[in-house]
Protein backbone atom coordinates (compact mmCIF):
# COMPACT_ATOMS: atom_id res chain seq x y z
CA UNK A 1 0.00 0.00 0.00
CA UNK A 2 1.66 3.20 -1.53
CA UNK A 3 0.10 5.29 1.88
CA UNK A 4 1.46 3.29 4.42
CA UNK A 5 5.47 3.28 2.52
CA UNK A 6 4.70 7.42 2.10
CA UNK A 7 4.50 7.18 5.87
CA UNK A 8 7.22 4.83 6.50
CA UNK A 9 9.22 6.60 4.06
CA UNK A 10 9.02 9.96 6.16
CA UNK A 11 9.73 8.70 9.16
CA UNK A 12 13.01 7.04 8.04
CA UNK A 13 13.40 10.56 6.31
CA UNK A 14 13.52 12.17 9.61
CA UNK A 15 16.67 10.38 11.15
CA UNK A 16 17.79 11.45 7.90
CA UNK A 17 17.16 14.90 8.80
CA UNK A 18 18.65 14.98 12.27
CA UNK A 19 21.60 13.68 11.04
CA UNK A 20 21.69 16.07 7.64
CA UNK A 21 21.31 18.86 10.02
CA UNK A 22 24.54 18.10 12.06
CA UNK A 23 26.77 17.41 9.01
CA UNK A 24 25.08 20.94 7.71
CA UNK A 25 25.94 22.83 10.46
CA UNK A 26 29.52 22.10 10.84
CA UNK A 27 30.17 22.71 6.97
CA UNK A 28 27.94 25.88 6.69
CA UNK A 29 29.69 27.51 9.75
CA UNK A 30 32.84 26.51 9.90
CA UNK A 31 33.54 25.08 6.28
CA UNK A 32 34.18 21.67 8.04
CA UNK A 33 33.21 18.35 6.90
CA UNK A 34 33.04 16.29 10.23
CA UNK A 35 33.13 12.75 10.33
CA UNK A 36 32.81 12.10 13.71
CA UNK A 37 28.88 12.53 13.19
CA UNK A 38 28.44 9.03 12.23
CA UNK A 39 30.44 8.20 15.64
CA UNK A 40 28.58 10.41 17.63
CA UNK A 41 25.00 8.82 16.46
CA UNK A 42 26.40 4.85 16.84
CA UNK A 43 27.14 5.83 20.54
CA UNK A 44 23.59 7.58 21.42
CA UNK A 45 22.13 4.36 19.78
CA UNK A 46 24.21 1.77 21.12
CA UNK A 47 23.65 3.54 24.10
CA UNK A 48 20.27 3.59 24.22
CA UNK A 49 20.51 0.00 24.42
CA UNK A 50 22.72 -0.50 26.61
CA UNK A 51 21.11 2.05 29.45
CA UNK A 52 17.71 0.29 28.84
CA UNK A 53 19.05 -3.06 28.81
CA UNK A 54 20.63 -2.34 31.99
CA UNK A 55 17.58 -1.46 33.70
CA UNK A 56 17.75 2.11 33.88
CA UNK A 57 14.77 4.22 33.56
CA UNK A 58 13.45 4.67 30.17
CA UNK A 59 13.27 8.48 30.31
CA UNK A 60 17.18 8.75 32.04
CA UNK A 61 18.69 6.25 29.17
CA UNK A 62 17.52 8.45 26.55
CA UNK A 63 19.03 11.28 28.07
CA UNK A 64 21.52 9.69 29.48
CA UNK A 65 22.22 8.40 25.71
CA UNK A 66 21.87 11.82 24.31
CA UNK A 67 24.19 13.54 26.64
CA UNK A 68 26.60 11.19 26.34
CA UNK A 69 26.98 12.18 22.06
CA UNK A 70 26.99 15.52 22.84
CA UNK A 71 29.71 15.17 25.03
CA UNK A 72 31.68 12.93 22.44
CA UNK A 73 31.14 16.35 20.38
CA UNK A 74 32.79 18.62 22.65
CA UNK A 75 35.58 16.32 22.95
CA UNK A 76 35.91 15.83 19.57
CA UNK A 77 35.81 19.29 18.82
CA UNK A 78 38.67 19.69 21.52
CA UNK A 79 40.96 17.58 20.10
CA UNK A 80 40.35 18.14 16.11
CA UNK A 81 39.08 21.53 15.03
CA UNK A 82 40.73 23.86 18.01
CA UNK A 83 43.88 22.57 17.85
CA UNK A 84 43.82 22.27 13.93
CA UNK A 85 41.70 25.25 12.17
CA UNK A 86 45.48 27.06 11.83
CA UNK A 87 46.59 24.27 9.99
CA UNK A 88 45.65 22.96 6.08
CA UNK A 89 41.53 22.21 5.95
CA UNK A 90 42.14 18.71 5.48
CA UNK A 91 43.60 18.14 8.95
CA UNK A 92 40.82 18.07 10.92
CA UNK A 93 38.61 16.14 8.37
CA UNK A 94 41.20 13.53 8.84
CA UNK A 95 41.15 13.65 13.14
CA UNK A 96 37.37 14.05 12.81
CA UNK A 97 37.56 10.32 10.63
CA UNK A 98 39.97 9.04 13.10
CA UNK A 99 38.01 9.94 15.92
CA UNK A 100 34.65 7.97 14.13
CA UNK A 101 37.40 4.77 14.28
CA UNK A 102 37.94 5.33 17.53
CA UNK A 103 34.43 5.48 18.82
CA UNK A 104 33.51 2.47 16.69
CA UNK A 105 36.21 0.27 17.48
CA UNK A 106 35.45 1.05 21.65
CA UNK A 107 32.09 -0.04 21.26
CA UNK A 108 33.57 -2.82 19.45
CA UNK A 109 35.86 -4.03 21.86
CA UNK A 110 32.98 -3.34 24.79
CA UNK A 111 30.37 -5.10 23.09
CA UNK A 112 31.43 -7.34 20.06
CA UNK A 113 30.21 -6.74 16.58
CA UNK A 114 26.90 -8.04 16.87
CA UNK A 115 23.68 -6.55 15.90
CA UNK A 116 21.95 -6.38 19.71
CA UNK A 117 18.28 -6.17 19.73
CA UNK A 118 16.83 -2.93 21.33
CA UNK A 119 14.48 -3.51 23.69
CA UNK A 120 12.13 -0.73 24.25
CA UNK A 121 8.85 -0.13 26.22
CA UNK A 122 7.52 1.66 23.00
CA UNK A 123 7.41 -0.97 20.87
CA UNK A 124 3.71 -1.53 20.38
CA UNK A 125 2.47 2.10 20.69
CA UNK A 126 1.04 2.27 17.30
CA UNK A 127 -2.08 4.61 16.05
CA UNK A 128 -3.93 3.02 12.89
CA UNK A 129 -5.97 5.68 11.48
CA UNK A 130 -8.11 3.33 8.39
CA UNK A 131 -5.70 0.77 7.59
CA UNK A 132 -2.47 2.64 8.10
CA UNK A 133 -0.28 1.67 10.75
CA UNK A 134 1.90 4.75 12.07
CA UNK A 135 4.35 3.74 15.39
CA UNK A 136 4.10 6.51 17.75
CA UNK A 137 7.69 6.80 18.35
CA UNK A 138 8.60 7.09 14.88
CA UNK A 139 5.74 9.76 14.41
CA UNK A 140 6.84 11.81 17.59
CA UNK A 141 10.81 11.74 15.92
CA UNK A 142 9.50 12.96 12.88
CA UNK A 143 7.98 15.95 14.45
CA UNK A 144 10.75 16.15 16.94
CA UNK A 145 13.08 16.09 13.80
CA UNK A 146 11.28 19.19 12.13
CA UNK A 147 10.84 21.40 15.45
CA UNK A 148 14.34 21.13 15.97
CA UNK A 149 15.07 22.17 12.62
CA UNK A 150 12.66 25.29 13.04
CA UNK A 151 14.47 25.50 16.74
CA UNK A 152 17.71 25.81 15.08
CA UNK A 153 16.26 28.09 12.51
CA UNK A 154 14.90 30.92 15.12
CA UNK A 155 18.37 30.76 16.80
CA UNK A 156 20.27 31.25 14.20
CA UNK A 157 18.14 33.84 12.98
CA UNK A 158 16.77 35.41 15.74
CA UNK A 159 19.58 35.34 18.69
CA UNK A 160 22.40 37.47 18.46
CA UNK A 161 24.07 34.19 19.26
CA UNK A 162 22.95 33.02 16.32
CA UNK A 163 23.81 36.40 14.14
CA UNK A 164 27.41 35.93 15.67
CA UNK A 165 27.45 32.39 13.99
CA UNK A 166 26.17 33.10 10.49
CA UNK A 167 28.92 36.06 10.59
CA UNK A 168 31.81 33.52 11.44
CA UNK A 169 29.93 31.24 8.33
CA UNK A 170 30.34 33.87 6.10
CA UNK A 171 33.85 35.17 7.32
CA UNK A 172 35.40 34.72 10.67
CA UNK A 173 38.25 37.61 10.50
CA UNK A 174 34.83 40.10 10.24
CA UNK A 175 33.50 38.43 13.36
CA UNK A 176 36.69 38.77 14.87
CA UNK A 177 36.75 42.41 14.18
CA UNK A 178 33.08 42.70 15.30
CA UNK A 179 34.77 40.76 18.86
CA UNK A 180 33.06 37.85 17.89
CA UNK A 181 35.06 34.92 20.01
CA UNK A 182 35.22 32.25 17.53
CA UNK A 183 37.30 29.93 19.54
CA UNK A 184 34.39 29.99 21.97
CA UNK A 185 31.55 29.67 19.82
CA UNK A 186 32.96 26.76 18.03
CA UNK A 187 32.24 24.49 21.04
CA UNK A 188 28.46 25.43 20.67
CA UNK A 189 28.34 24.18 17.00
CA UNK A 190 29.51 20.97 18.12
CA UNK A 191 27.42 20.31 21.18
CA UNK A 192 24.38 21.39 18.84
CA UNK A 193 25.78 19.17 16.36
CA UNK A 194 26.52 16.48 18.31
CA UNK A 195 22.38 16.68 19.77
CA UNK A 196 21.09 16.59 16.70
CA UNK A 197 23.30 13.01 15.75
CA UNK A 198 22.76 11.56 18.97
CA UNK A 199 19.02 12.32 18.52
CA UNK A 200 19.21 10.42 15.68
CA UNK A 201 20.89 7.63 17.14
CA UNK A 202 18.86 7.39 20.12
CA UNK A 203 15.38 7.50 17.77
CA UNK A 204 17.41 5.23 14.88
CA UNK A 205 17.78 2.35 17.77
CA UNK A 206 14.16 3.06 19.41
CA UNK A 207 12.01 2.80 16.09
CA UNK A 208 14.50 0.07 14.31
CA UNK A 209 15.45 -1.56 17.43
CA UNK A 210 18.45 -2.62 16.40
CA UNK A 211 22.42 -1.59 17.15
CA UNK A 212 25.43 -2.40 16.33
CA UNK A 213 28.97 -0.42 16.01
CA UNK A 214 28.64 0.87 12.44
CA UNK A 215 25.63 1.24 12.38
CA UNK A 216 26.28 5.08 11.77
CA UNK A 217 28.28 4.83 8.54
CA UNK A 218 25.53 4.22 6.32
CA UNK A 219 23.20 6.18 7.86
CA UNK A 220 25.81 9.27 7.50
CA UNK A 221 25.95 8.57 3.69
CA UNK A 222 22.48 8.97 3.43
CA UNK A 223 22.70 11.92 5.11
CA UNK A 224 25.91 13.57 3.84
CA UNK A 225 23.46 12.60 0.25
CA UNK A 226 20.48 14.18 2.44
CA UNK A 227 22.12 17.49 2.82
CA UNK A 228 23.75 17.48 -0.82
CA UNK A 229 20.66 17.12 -1.73
CA UNK A 230 19.08 19.81 -0.46
CA UNK A 231 22.02 22.22 -0.46
CA UNK A 232 24.79 22.77 1.35
CA UNK A 233 24.62 24.90 4.53
CA UNK A 234 20.99 25.51 3.98
CA UNK A 235 18.99 24.10 7.51
CA UNK A 236 15.87 23.51 5.38
CA UNK A 237 17.46 22.01 2.49
CA UNK A 238 18.60 19.08 4.87
CA UNK A 239 14.96 18.62 5.91
CA UNK A 240 13.42 18.61 2.29
CA UNK A 241 17.02 16.17 1.53
CA UNK A 242 16.11 13.59 4.40
CA UNK A 243 13.13 13.20 3.54
CA UNK A 244 13.07 12.94 -0.12
CA UNK A 245 15.89 10.03 0.72
CA UNK A 246 13.63 8.58 3.12
CA UNK A 247 10.63 8.15 0.69
CA UNK A 248 13.11 6.85 -2.37
CA UNK A 249 14.16 4.27 -0.53
CA UNK A 250 11.28 3.16 1.50
CA UNK A 251 10.04 2.91 -2.01
CA UNK A 252 12.21 1.21 -4.05
CA UNK A 253 12.52 -1.22 -1.59
CA UNK A 254 8.38 -1.76 -2.06
CA UNK A 255 8.31 -1.65 -5.81
CA UNK A 256 12.33 -2.93 -6.81
CA UNK A 257 13.35 -4.78 -4.06
CA UNK A 258 16.12 -3.93 -1.11
CA UNK A 259 18.96 -4.72 -3.24
CA UNK A 260 18.44 -1.31 -5.31
CA UNK A 261 17.92 1.18 -2.49
CA UNK A 262 21.53 2.52 -2.34
CA UNK A 263 21.52 2.29 -6.87
CA UNK A 264 18.38 4.44 -6.75
CA UNK A 265 19.38 6.55 -3.64
CA UNK A 266 22.65 7.58 -5.18
CA UNK A 267 21.00 7.55 -9.04
CA UNK A 268 18.74 10.09 -7.76
CA UNK A 269 21.75 12.25 -6.09
CA UNK A 270 23.49 12.35 -9.11
CA UNK A 271 20.89 13.34 -11.24
CA UNK A 272 20.02 15.95 -9.22
CA UNK A 273 23.46 17.08 -8.98
CA UNK A 274 23.62 16.75 -12.99
CA UNK A 275 20.72 19.59 -12.95
CA UNK A 276 21.11 21.73 -10.13
CA UNK A 277 25.15 21.28 -9.04
CA UNK A 278 23.71 23.28 -6.01
CA UNK A 279 21.44 21.20 -4.48
CA UNK A 280 17.62 21.43 -4.49
CA UNK A 281 17.62 24.98 -1.96
CA UNK A 282 20.95 25.56 -2.68
CA UNK A 283 21.49 29.52 -4.20
CA UNK A 284 23.45 29.60 -8.05
CA UNK A 285 24.35 33.23 -6.39
CA UNK A 286 28.00 33.80 -5.34
CA UNK A 287 27.08 35.92 -2.63
CA UNK A 288 24.43 33.49 -0.67
CA UNK A 289 22.27 33.92 2.00
CA UNK A 290 23.41 30.62 3.94
CA UNK A 291 20.61 29.43 6.43
CA UNK B 1 46.32 59.41 27.61
CA UNK B 2 43.11 57.80 25.91
CA UNK B 3 45.90 55.42 23.98
CA UNK B 4 49.21 55.11 23.61
CA UNK B 5 51.82 52.78 21.82
CA UNK B 6 55.35 52.01 22.70
CA UNK B 7 57.81 51.12 20.73
CA UNK B 8 55.30 48.80 18.79
CA UNK B 9 56.54 46.24 16.64
CA UNK B 10 54.60 44.23 13.97
CA UNK B 11 56.48 41.67 11.36
CA UNK B 12 56.18 39.52 8.96
CA UNK B 13 58.77 36.87 8.10
CA UNK B 14 61.63 39.12 8.14
CA UNK B 15 59.73 42.46 7.06
CA UNK B 16 59.47 44.99 9.16
CA UNK B 17 56.01 46.27 8.88
CA UNK B 18 55.82 48.43 11.82
CA UNK B 19 58.98 49.18 13.60
CA UNK B 20 59.42 50.55 16.83
CA UNK B 21 56.26 53.14 16.61
CA UNK B 22 55.17 55.13 19.27
CA UNK B 23 51.74 56.86 19.26
CA UNK B 24 49.10 58.35 21.57
CA UNK B 25 45.56 59.97 21.38
CA UNK B 26 44.14 62.49 23.89
CA UNK B 27 40.78 61.98 24.92
CA UNK B 28 38.42 64.08 22.13
CA UNK B 29 41.22 64.22 19.40
CA UNK B 30 41.36 63.21 15.72
CA UNK B 31 44.57 61.89 15.35
CA UNK B 32 45.29 61.00 11.77
CA UNK B 33 48.35 58.35 10.70
CA UNK B 34 49.74 59.33 6.86
CA UNK B 35 52.19 57.80 4.75
CA UNK B 36 52.36 56.07 1.27
CA UNK B 37 51.22 52.52 0.63
CA UNK B 38 52.88 49.71 2.50
CA UNK B 39 53.88 52.44 5.10
CA UNK B 40 52.56 49.91 7.88
CA UNK B 41 49.64 52.07 8.75
CA UNK B 42 47.23 49.64 8.72
CA UNK B 43 49.65 46.82 10.29
CA UNK B 44 49.82 49.74 12.81
CA UNK B 45 45.81 49.91 13.56
CA UNK B 46 45.57 45.90 13.33
CA UNK B 47 48.20 45.97 16.19
CA UNK B 48 46.70 48.31 18.19
CA UNK B 49 43.47 46.19 17.88
CA UNK B 50 44.65 42.93 18.58
CA UNK B 51 44.01 41.81 15.43
CA UNK B 52 47.68 40.43 14.69
CA UNK B 53 50.26 39.69 17.01
CA UNK B 54 53.17 42.62 17.69
CA UNK B 55 56.51 41.49 18.00
CA UNK B 56 57.43 43.53 20.46
CA UNK B 57 56.20 46.86 22.03
CA UNK B 58 52.89 47.41 24.01
CA UNK B 59 50.04 49.25 23.55
CA UNK B 60 47.76 50.78 26.71
CA UNK B 61 44.23 52.04 26.68
CA UNK B 62 43.06 54.56 29.31
CA UNK B 63 46.13 53.71 31.51
CA UNK B 64 45.55 49.75 31.04
CA UNK B 65 47.73 47.74 29.28
CA UNK B 66 46.41 45.37 26.68
CA UNK B 67 46.46 41.74 25.94
CA UNK B 68 48.36 40.67 23.04
CA UNK B 69 45.32 38.99 20.66
CA UNK B 70 41.84 40.06 21.74
CA UNK B 71 39.68 42.27 19.79
CA UNK B 72 36.73 41.30 22.42
CA UNK B 73 38.89 42.37 25.39
CA UNK B 74 39.58 46.06 23.11
CA UNK B 75 35.69 46.31 22.72
CA UNK B 76 34.96 45.66 25.86
CA UNK B 77 36.89 48.43 27.79
CA UNK B 78 36.03 51.27 24.31
CA UNK B 79 37.99 50.63 21.18
CA UNK B 80 36.43 50.02 17.68
CA UNK B 81 37.76 49.62 14.32
CA UNK B 82 36.03 50.15 11.10
CA UNK B 83 38.44 48.01 9.06
CA UNK B 84 39.82 48.27 5.99
CA UNK B 85 37.11 47.91 2.85
CA UNK B 86 34.30 47.90 5.17
CA UNK B 87 33.75 44.27 5.45
CA UNK B 88 30.20 44.15 5.74
CA UNK B 89 28.63 40.95 6.35
CA UNK B 90 26.76 40.63 3.06
CA UNK B 91 24.64 37.93 4.06
CA UNK B 92 22.92 39.41 7.14
CA UNK B 93 20.61 42.30 6.81
CA UNK B 94 21.45 45.95 7.64
CA UNK B 95 19.69 45.49 10.85
CA UNK B 96 21.68 42.39 11.71
CA UNK B 97 24.97 44.04 10.83
CA UNK B 98 23.93 47.14 13.53
CA UNK B 99 23.62 44.57 16.16
CA UNK B 100 26.47 42.24 15.59
CA UNK B 101 28.20 45.93 16.69
CA UNK B 102 27.16 45.59 20.07
CA UNK B 103 28.01 41.44 20.50
CA UNK B 104 31.24 42.65 22.17
CA UNK B 105 30.34 45.88 24.54
CA UNK B 106 30.05 45.54 27.82
CA UNK B 107 26.63 47.16 28.98
CA UNK B 108 23.96 45.56 25.99
CA UNK B 109 21.50 47.66 27.73
CA UNK B 110 19.66 50.22 25.76
CA UNK B 111 20.74 48.50 22.83
CA UNK B 112 17.22 49.18 21.23
CA UNK B 113 17.77 53.41 21.74
CA UNK B 114 21.24 53.20 20.24
CA UNK B 115 20.00 51.09 17.53
CA UNK B 116 17.32 53.94 17.12
CA UNK B 117 20.14 56.66 17.35
CA UNK B 118 22.34 54.96 14.34
CA UNK B 119 18.61 55.24 12.24
CA UNK B 120 18.41 59.11 13.38
CA UNK B 121 21.73 59.64 12.44
CA UNK B 122 21.59 57.32 8.97
CA UNK B 123 18.19 57.70 7.11
CA UNK B 124 19.22 55.68 4.19
CA UNK B 125 20.06 52.87 6.74
CA UNK B 126 17.04 52.98 8.53
CA UNK B 127 14.87 52.41 5.12
CA UNK B 128 16.84 49.91 4.23
CA UNK B 129 17.15 48.18 7.76
CA UNK B 130 15.49 44.43 6.47
CA UNK B 131 17.28 44.55 3.41
CA UNK B 132 20.04 42.31 2.74
CA UNK B 133 23.68 44.68 3.50
CA UNK B 134 24.88 43.38 -0.05
CA UNK B 135 21.84 45.40 -1.54
CA UNK B 136 23.87 48.75 -0.24
CA UNK B 137 25.75 51.55 -2.42
CA UNK B 138 29.15 51.39 -1.21
CA UNK B 139 28.58 54.67 0.42
CA UNK B 140 25.71 53.37 2.32
CA UNK B 141 28.18 50.33 3.02
CA UNK B 142 30.79 52.73 4.65
CA UNK B 143 28.36 54.46 6.75
CA UNK B 144 26.73 51.11 7.84
CA UNK B 145 30.60 49.99 8.76
CA UNK B 146 31.04 52.98 10.94
CA UNK B 147 27.35 52.78 12.28
CA UNK B 148 28.01 49.13 13.03
CA UNK B 149 31.22 50.11 15.08
CA UNK B 150 29.29 53.06 16.97
CA UNK B 151 27.04 50.33 18.41
CA UNK B 152 29.58 48.96 20.39
CA UNK B 153 29.80 52.99 21.88
CA UNK B 154 33.54 52.94 21.25
CA UNK B 155 35.83 56.04 23.80
CA UNK B 156 38.06 55.40 20.53
CA UNK B 157 36.93 55.15 17.03
CA UNK B 158 39.47 53.75 14.81
CA UNK B 159 38.83 53.66 11.13
CA UNK B 160 40.96 52.31 8.27
CA UNK B 161 41.09 54.24 4.90
CA UNK B 162 36.97 55.08 4.78
CA UNK B 163 37.67 56.90 2.53
CA UNK B 164 38.82 54.04 -0.33
CA UNK B 165 36.01 53.83 -2.95
CA UNK B 166 33.85 56.65 -2.17
CA UNK B 167 33.45 59.57 -4.88
CA UNK B 168 34.80 63.29 -3.91
CA UNK B 169 30.99 64.12 -2.59
CA UNK B 170 31.20 61.12 -0.16
CA UNK B 171 34.26 61.47 1.00
CA UNK B 172 32.90 65.15 1.71
CA UNK B 173 30.10 63.70 4.04
CA UNK B 174 32.01 61.00 5.43
CA UNK B 175 34.89 63.72 7.05
CA UNK B 176 31.79 65.91 7.42
CA UNK B 177 30.40 62.86 10.17
CA UNK B 178 33.86 62.51 11.25
CA UNK B 179 33.59 66.33 12.56
CA UNK B 180 30.29 65.66 14.13
CA UNK B 181 31.22 62.70 16.05
CA UNK B 182 34.67 63.95 17.40
CA UNK B 183 32.13 67.39 18.72
CA UNK B 184 29.51 64.81 20.33
CA UNK B 185 32.81 63.34 21.92
CA UNK B 186 34.24 60.77 20.28
CA UNK B 187 37.99 60.26 19.74
CA UNK B 188 39.48 59.10 16.62
CA UNK B 189 42.02 57.30 15.21
CA UNK B 190 42.34 57.76 11.71
CA UNK B 191 44.50 55.81 8.85
CA UNK B 192 44.31 57.65 5.46
CA UNK B 193 45.67 58.28 2.04
CA UNK B 194 43.58 61.02 1.38
CA UNK B 195 46.14 63.44 3.37
CA UNK B 196 44.47 66.53 2.01
CA UNK B 197 40.93 65.41 4.01
CA UNK B 198 42.88 64.15 7.10
CA UNK B 199 44.79 67.34 7.75
CA UNK B 200 41.61 68.93 7.59
CA UNK B 201 40.20 67.10 10.20
CA UNK B 202 42.81 66.19 12.26
CA UNK B 203 44.48 67.76 15.31
CA UNK B 204 47.66 65.85 15.31
CA UNK B 205 49.28 63.32 12.92
CA UNK B 206 51.64 61.11 12.53
CA UNK B 207 53.74 60.49 9.40
CA UNK B 208 55.21 56.66 8.70
CA UNK B 209 57.39 55.58 6.09
CA UNK B 210 58.32 52.15 5.65
CA UNK B 211 57.29 51.37 9.09
CA UNK B 212 58.68 54.39 11.13
CA UNK B 213 57.16 57.23 12.58
CA UNK B 214 59.35 60.16 10.46
CA UNK B 215 57.25 63.41 11.97
CA UNK B 216 54.31 63.69 14.21
CA UNK B 217 53.03 67.24 14.72
CA UNK B 218 49.89 69.23 14.23
CA UNK B 219 48.73 70.52 10.45
CA UNK B 220 50.74 73.62 10.41
CA UNK B 221 54.06 71.54 11.94
CA UNK B 222 53.88 69.06 9.49
CA UNK B 223 53.68 71.53 6.39
CA UNK B 224 56.31 74.01 7.81
CA UNK B 225 58.28 70.50 7.78
CA UNK B 226 59.47 71.57 3.78
CA UNK B 227 60.80 67.64 2.61
CA UNK B 228 57.35 65.76 4.20
CA UNK B 229 54.79 68.65 2.81
CA UNK B 230 56.60 68.15 -0.19
CA UNK B 231 56.43 64.12 -0.05
CA UNK B 232 53.59 63.06 1.46
CA UNK B 233 51.35 66.11 1.62
CA UNK B 234 51.49 67.59 -1.50
CA UNK B 235 52.49 71.33 -2.26
CA UNK B 236 52.04 72.84 1.49
CA UNK B 237 50.49 75.97 0.12
CA UNK B 238 47.75 74.47 -1.34
CA UNK B 239 46.28 73.48 1.80
CA UNK B 240 44.20 75.46 3.40
CA UNK B 241 42.01 75.19 6.80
Amino acid sequence: MLEQQLINGLMLGGIYVLVAVAFTLTIGILNFLNFSIPGIFMLSGVFTWFLLKSGVHWALALAGAIAIGAAASFVVERFTYRWMRSSDHYVPLVSSMGFLILFENLVLVQWGSDLQRVVTPFADLNIRPGSLVISIPQLVSLVLAVCLVAGLQQLLQRTQMGRALRAIAENATTAEILGIGVVSLVPAVFVIGGLFAALGGMLFALNYQQVHPFMGEEVALKGISAMVIGGMGNVWGSVLGGLLIGIVEVLSIHFLNADFVDFTVYGLLLLILFFKPTGLLGASKIVREKF
Amino acid sequence: MLLETKKLQVSYGRIEAVDQVSVSVEAGEVVAVLGANGAGKSSLLNAIYGLVGARGGEVYFEGKKLPARSTHARIKSGLALVPEGRRILVSLTVDENLRLGAYGRRDTSNLEDDLDAIYGRFSNLRDRRHMLASALSGGEQQMLAIGRSLMAKPALLMLDEPSLGLSPKLVGELFELLRELNEDGLSILLVEQNTHKALQLAHRSYVLELGRCVAAGTPDELLRHGKIAEAYLGHSNEVTH
